[in-house]
């Protein structure tokens, strides 16, 4: 074979273009696998470096390939873990709860979000873990491939606000306080059990509502809304921040007293306010109660000196002597200490005509007698004022008679007996007083301030009428009662 | 004790107060200032009687406030309608009668002669 040249250029040509196509493929390729290598390596940066744990397992749960990371937190060697299964490092029902999503994945050929708990060295961890199958040239399911984000401490967080936001419900639903949120417009945006409570709005009535319109009289209404807008606009407000007492409107109109505490709170550039509301009608009343009481008692001290220093006044003019005159004071302000007594054991309602008469006579008893005196009448209650007279009254009578009468001997008696009658259709409580086995008595003996202080106290103060008889056998005193609020046969 | 009370002679003066002792410490003390009794009422009953029987022969009125629960202002009524002058006297102080007469004479129980007797002057 002889070359021609032409044959021997072509040959040449042809040549230098196949090194050059080789030459240029071998570069191609040593690029390709150089990018590919690259490629690689970034992925497998990005694997190994990432913060999630990553995986793959063939169809029957053998480890193909571990991360770092999963090397990391299970505390294992990448050697011990490929070709062996999750039953292989983890309790039972763990491995097999892994096993079981790994399965749905391959099963569905779909890639699948679930969480899932791993127990690691601080406990249980729960992650996030997204799982796809891989798949081979022909398209057939080989491998699962899956990423697991460890959200524990977002869910630790959250079960935290969770507690928190139940902790702060139930203290709203427990607190004895009304809660009460308003918008920056004035509607109502919670309305805690305890403010239906008191209010007598359910909260789905309540909710949304004009809360001036809500529980607020309607006097009040204008100076809410004024007050509301001048915060708004200029952030000055009188009623925030402190305890305020105020009238409220409960829905069915009754009007009562409040204590209240409104917070403003901002978030961002929308503010609302929240009461804290508590009804104080109990406390209102008691302390009105108290301050009656109160009254009620300086007015009744104030009384009693006034009675006493009328005792001191009148008993001068009738004792002839500083003795004779401390005596008549002693014994008038014991017997007004004992009506007291009386009327106190009573609540101060009253007290019973019989016990009255019983403890005036009672000092006087002589102790080698027997009967010096005997009592015997209806049931009657006397209103304080006609019991403290009455009481009075009667120590008159019973120091006249230990003085001058019936109660100055031996053998001398006290009768006193009263019952229930009628003078011209009128109710009459009918009173004798009758001393027996006495000094005969005179009726100049007995002129003195005792029987002024009977007198009046019947006539005067209880409408009634009084008669004295002076004889041999001793003083009798006979009075007509008419039954009143002050004479009230029980 | 009469010299403060002269001028005092002579009136005619209604007693207004349930209370025996007090009443009748009254009357004593008035007695002191040279004044009559006309008249002592425990009730306001008892009080509008004697005020319509007296007529034009009372010159002042001294008036308890709570007559055993019952309130005395139909009485200070009654003599205010006649020109009658009249005072408090209570155990409740002033406060006891700001409700219907805030700005009228008032003794406080318990009073003394000269008390009573200055009272009783300015109503005049």
């Amino acid at each position: 074979m002889i070359a021609s040249p032409g044959f021997a250029y072509l040959a040449v040509t042809a040549a230098v273009a196949l090194a050059v196509v080789a030459l240029f493929m071998a570069g191609w390729l040593a690029r390709r696998e150089r990018r590919q290598r690259r490629h690689q390596r970034l992925i497998e940066a990005v694997v190994e470096n990432s913060p999630a744990v990553i995986y793959v397992k063939d169809l029957a749960g053998r480890y193909l390939m571990v991360n770092q990371r999963y090397i990391d937190i299970f505390r294992l060697e990448r050697a011990q873990v490929i070709g062996k299964t999750d039953f292989d490092f983890f309790p039972n029902d763990v491995a097999a709860a892994f096993r079981a999503m790994d399965e749905r994945v391959a099963v569905t050929e779909t890639a699948l979000t679930e969480e899932e708990t791993a127990p690691l060295d601080d406990g249980l961890h729960t992650y996030v873990s997204v799982k796809t199958p891989l798949r081979d040239e022909a398209g057939l399911s080989y491998a699962v491939f899956g990423i697991s984000t460890d959200i524990t401490e977002q869910r630790r967080a959250e079960e935290a606000l969770h507690a928190s936001e139940r902790r702060n419900r139930l203290i709203v639903e427990t607190a004895l306080d009304a809660i009460v949120t308003i918008d920056h417009s004035g509607r109502i945006t919670e309305w805690s059990p305890q403010a239906e409570a008191i209010f007598g709005w359910p909260p789905a009535d309540a909710l949304g509502r004009l809360v001036d319109e809500t529980i607020m009289p309607e006097r009040y209404r204008a100076a809410h809304k004024m007050g509301l807008e001048r915060y708004l606009a200029t952030g000055e407000a009188k009623v925030l921040n402190k305890r305020i007492e105020l009238t409220a409107l409960r829905r069915d109109g009754q009007e009562f007293p409040i204590e209240l505490s409104i917070t403003p709170i901002h978030e961002g550039d929308v503010v609302s306010f929240c009461a804290f509301v508590r009804d104080i009608t109990e406390r209102k009343a008691v302390e009105l109660r108290q301050r009656v009481l109160l009254d009620e008692l300086n007015h009744r001290v104030k009384n009693s000196l006034a009675s006493v220093q009328s005792i001191a006044l009148l008993s001068r003019v009738t004792s002839p002597t500083l003795d004779q005159y401390y005596e008549s004071l002693d014994g008038r302000l014991v017997a007004l200490a004992r009506a007291h007594d009386l009327l106190t054991q009573g609540s101060w309602e009253g007290a019973s005509l019989a016990e009255i008469v019983e403890g005036t006579l009672a000092p006087y008893d002589d102790p080698g007698q027997t009967g010096t005196r005997g009592i015997d009448g209806i049931a009657i209650t006397l209103s304080p004022n006609a019991a403290l007279t009455l009481h009075m009254a009667f120590h008159e009578l019973a120091t006249n008679a230990a003085k001058y009468g019936a109660l100055s001997r031996t053998g001398g008696r006290v009768d006193v007996h009263w019952h229930e009658t009628d003078v011209d259709g009128v109710p009459v409580i009918r009173l004798f007083w009758r001393e027996t086995g006495g000094p005969e008595v005179s009726p100049t003996e007995h002129r003195g301030f005792g029987l002024r202080m009977v007198q009046q106290g019947v006539e005067r103060e209880l409408e009634g009428k009084l008669d004295l008889s002076f004889d041999s056998a001793g003083l009798c005193c006979a009075m007509s009662l008419p039954v009143s609020a002050k004479v009230m046969p029980a | 004790m009469t010299a403060a009370g002269s001028s005092l002679a002579g009136l005619r003066i209604l007693i207004v107060e349930d209370e025996t002792l007090i009443a009748m410490m009254l009357e004593t003390l008035l007695g002191t200032l040279g004044c009559r009794i006309a008249g002592s009422a425990a009730t306001v009953t008892q009080a509008l009687d004697r005020i319509v029987a007296l007529g034009r022969d009372l010159d002042a009125a001294v008036l308890d406030v709570n007559l055993g629960g019952e309130k005395v202002y139909p009485v200070a009524d009654a003599l205010a309608a006649r020109a009658v002058p009249f005072m408090f006297a209570t155990g409740y102080g002033p406060r006891g009668v700001s409700e219907r007469y805030p700005d009228h004479m008032v003794i406080a129980k318990p009073y003394q002669l000269p008390t009573l007797s200055r009272a009783l002057q300015s109503l005049f």
